[in-house]
């Protein structure tokens, strides 16, 4: 029925749930979701795993339910990563060009890269994405450095890399099941190709993956992602608080933040409370509402504001003409959008997942924007190894990864 | 303790049962050298039961030596009658009023005394206990009726909520043993004041200073005491001032218009760790806190760091601080037989007050005489409380077995509104 080289597999362990997408490729070129599996995600803190143990039975359950969706046999994944060890580094690529004609090749472009990727990163650090910025011939900026000439091709490059053992931890989870991983990739990289639109994309847009773990932050600009990095508070931050704040179990904080939750402050009536009703052992209670709020508000409000003071650092505040895009579970909090506008000064809206035919309505949300735009980076990269001909084999590049 | 002739004359007024019990302990420890010691109450047989010495009995001719009942008219009528007594005992430059609220003789006779000891120019200090939650509506509402009189009446009040010292048990305690915890909690607090102003100190704080800053202002305050040793010993004890229960997890402290910042050390302690203690403390306070800080160096202390803090409010709040629907019942009335009531007296425990009617099981326990506890012994079960301390900023919740996440020497695991110092009351 399918061309089996055209199936790809999303998966993400996140904090709060494991999901994975069967998407394929159709002959027109639409990418198109076929099957969606999730599990409740457990020992899983912050995007990264600390308790492995129930792990492969959840991944199993996840991966079971999309393959039934689906009607395929998962053999493959793209799995996202993220977490507090990965980080973005601009590096720097210097090359010699030795030909005689000083015409710079395919080849003159890929030392250059190499040259770039490894330069400068912490020892037990791994590249996980190399994203080329501009290219400079003998110091003059240009795009597409193939064909010109000049004495010594640059590179500049924002190199995404994260803790190697780490990393291992999330592949060796998936490999348990003798399932093969195609490659990692990073969470707010993948939810950016979800989201964001190709104008957007063009304009200069902030994507923020709001997770129940992390926040991922992503720029993209000229159609390249110029800043990316991770956030280690998510929704979890937010229901801690709550319980530290309101004497309430966790699991309580959970749902009252789910259901009454908002990002203002103000959001309720002067004295109003919310009454807890007893049962599972806790006395009945009321609640405070204008502490409840101004839990949530401080927690929300402080964490974008942490980013927006990371971005100004970086000097990408003033790029984004195209403004800022939420997803991710969190993204749902009612008043987030309003609260988004006010810290950021710009544009906020709420992303919609594009270019997914059929299931469009079922897939349509904030928390499945990750697992989708794995596979849609697995599908860009199946193709693009198609079109530059020979079979698709990633795998042989992270062997030095995978190999251990 | 050494040169007490430096200090102006101070008077312990134990008032009702629980406050009676107090300063029979307080005495018993023999740290106030210097202070006297005056217990009243409205029942006789338990005054006969208290180890000081001078004492006097009010209001016989209204209760005829048996107690109040839990009436607080009652008490306040006993203690009206021999107000001429009562002024003249509270003739003393600084006075701590020792009470435990929710019963009557207490509740409704300390206010009365505090009233009457400001009248003949004394520094009224009242360190006062609230109910634990199981005691019953009744004696909240007594308890809150006095509390409101009494910050009325009094320069200060610390109070000591029973219900925050429950959440430092284990839940096993058995109740006698947590009546002598807030027993000894009341103690505690005096002995801290008094360590405060009776020792010599690197930096003293002496009577004016205290006088200047709680003289009037009806301040309501709060007490914790907490120790900490080794390498890190500062960091360590501000972070369980920051988190101890007694201070409303700090919040007590973050909303503080004054404090009193105690700081005791062995010979070791250095200048320079004074200096950081203080900072630190006063960086949970709000920027405009009026702070009174005593540095002593105690023999006794030897390795460790002792932080007493008394945060004090001058606006008037709402002290039983859990949040109660439909407590402000008007306080009930209860006549009890009189003779029911000798019976049931539980006379040398540290009670609260004295509606023992009300709590039988308590009145069955007082059989187990409690002997007065000796310093060292004090000290022991104080060890004991600390490990719980402990648990409490060390229990991560959810976070547990990760890395913090720090940005910018801010720890983002703890949450924002503490952080951010919000008031949540």
């Amino acid at each position: 029925m399918f061309d089996p080289s055209s199936v790809v597999v999303g998966l993400e362990i996140g904090t709060s749930k494991i999901c994975a997408v069967v998407a394929d490729v159709t002959v027109e070129g639409t990418f198109r979701v076929l099957g969606l599996g999730q599990a409740e995600s457990r020992g899983v803190r912050k995007g990264e795993i600390v308790n492995s143990a129930e792990l492969p039975e959840l991944l199993r359950h996840a991966l079971k339910e999309a393959e039934e969706m689906a009607d395929v046999e998962v053999r493959s994944v793209w799995l996202g990563v993220t977490g507090g060890h990965i980080h973005g580094t601009y590096n720097k690529g210097f090359h010699p060009i030795a030909s005689d004609d000083r015409e710079i090749t395919e080849d003159d472009v890929e030392d250059v890269l190499r040259m770039a990727k490894a330069l400068n990163l912490p020892a037990h650090n791994h590249p996980i994405h190399l994203i080329r910025q501009h290219f400079g011939i003998d110091g003059e900026v240009t795009e597409n450095p193939v064909g010109m000439y000049g004495n010594r091709l640059e590179a500049d490059v924002l190199v995404l890399h994260g803790n190697f053992n780490r990393l291992q931890g999330a592949i060796r989870a998936v490999k348990s099941l003798n399932i093969e991983v195609e490659d990692i990739a990073f969470n707010g990289l993948a939810s950016q190709l979800a989201v964001l639109t190709s104008e957007q994309k063009e304009l200069g847009t902030l994507l923020l993956d709001l997770g129940a773990g992390t926040t991922e932050y992503v720029v993209t600009e000229d159609g390249i992602v110029h800043h990316a990095g991770v956030l280690t508070v998510g929704g979890d931050h937010v229901s801690q608080d709550l319980v530290t704040g309101l004497r309430i179990p966790l699991g309580l904080a959970e749902q009252l933040k789910v259901e009454y939750g908002s990002a203002s402050p103000d959001d309720h009536l002067p004295g109003e409370t919310l009454e807890l009703p007893s049962g599972n052992g806790l006395a009945a209670r009321s609640i405070n509402r204008e502490h409840f709020h101004r839990i949530l508000h401080a927690r929300l409000e402080e964490t974008l504001q942490i980013i927006e003071q990371k971005l100004a650092e970086a000097g990408m505040l003033g790029r984004l003409q195209g403004g800022v895009v939420l997803t991710g579970g969190c993204s749902q909090t009612v008043g987030l959008v309003q609260l988004a506008k006010d810290v950021f000064q710009l544009p906020v809206q709420i992303g919609e997942i594009h270019c997914v035919a059929g299931m469009n309505e079922a897939v349509n949300q904030p928390e499945f924007a990750t697992p989708i735009g794995l596979a849609k980076y697995g599908s860009f990269r199946v193709q693009r190894q198609l079109a530059s001909g020979g079979r698709f084999n990633v795998r042989r590049a992270l062997s030095q990864l995978f190999g251990r | 303790m050494k040169a007490p002739s430096m200090l102006p004359t101070v008077k312990v007024i134990g008032f009702g049962n629980a406050g009676c019990a107090v300063a029979g302990r307080v005495y018993q420890q023999g740290l106030l050298a210097g202070a006297e010691f005056l217990v009243m109450n409205t029942d006789q047989a338990a005054l006969a039961s208290c180890p000081v010495p001078s004492q006097l009995c009010v209001g016989l001719p209204v209760t005829r030596g048996l107690g109040t009942g839990g009436d607080i008219e009652l008490g306040r009528s006993a203690a009206e009658r021999d107000a001429a007594a009562i002024r003249a005992s509270a003739d003393a430059s600084l006075v701590f009023v020792l009470v435990g609220l929710g019963g009557g003789s207490g509740t409704g006779g300390a206010p009365v005394f505090a009233r009457l000891a400001r009248e003949v120019g004394a520094l009224v200090i009242v360190i006062a206990t609230t109910p634990f939650e199981f005691e019953g509506g009744l004696r909240r509402a007594n308890a809150e009726a006095g509390l409101q009189d009494l910050r009325a009446a009094a320069d200060a009040v610390i109070v000591l909520p029973n219900g925050n010292l429950a959440r430092l048990l284990d839940e096993r305690t058995p109740v006698t043993e947590a009546f002598r915890a807030v027993g000894d909690r009341a103690a505690e607090a005096v002995t801290g004041l008094w360590r405060l102003l009776a020792q010599p100190g690197i930096l003293p704080v002496d009577f004016a200073g205290l006088e200047r800053l709680v003289r009037g202002r009806h301040a309501e305050s709060a007490f914790a005491s907490v120790e900490a040793s080794g390498e890190s010993r500062v960091r360590e004890a501000v972070s369980k001032l920051a988190t101890h229960p007694c201070l409303d997890e700090g919040r007590a402290l973050a909303q503080a218009d004054a404090l009193i910042l105690s700081l005791a050390g062995g010979p070791e302690v250095s200048l320079a760790e004074i200096d950081r203690a203080s900072r630190e403390v006063g960086r949970l306070c709000p920027d405009n806190v009026q702070m009174l800080v005593g540095t002593s160096v105690d023999e006794a202390l030897v390795g460790r760091l002792r932080i007493t803090v008394f945060p004090a409010r001058w606006t008037a709040v709402n002290v039983l601080s859990q949040p109660v629907p439909n407590r402000a019942s008007p306080p009930l009335r209860v006549h009890l037989d009189p003779a029911s009531v000798q019976t049931l007296k539980p006379s040398d425990l540290p009670d609260v007050g004295e509606m023992e009617s009300a709590e039988p099981e308590t009145a069955n326990s007082n059989a187990a005489a409690l002997p007065p506890q000796a310093r060292p012994s004090r000290r022991g079960r104080k060890t004991n409380h600390q490990p719980e301390l402990n648990l409490f900023p060390a229990s991560r919740g959810r976070f547990d077995n990760t890395p913090a996440t720090i940005h910018q020497n801010e720890n983002l695991d703890e949450p924002t509104f503490r952080r951010r110092n919000l008031v949540l009351n």
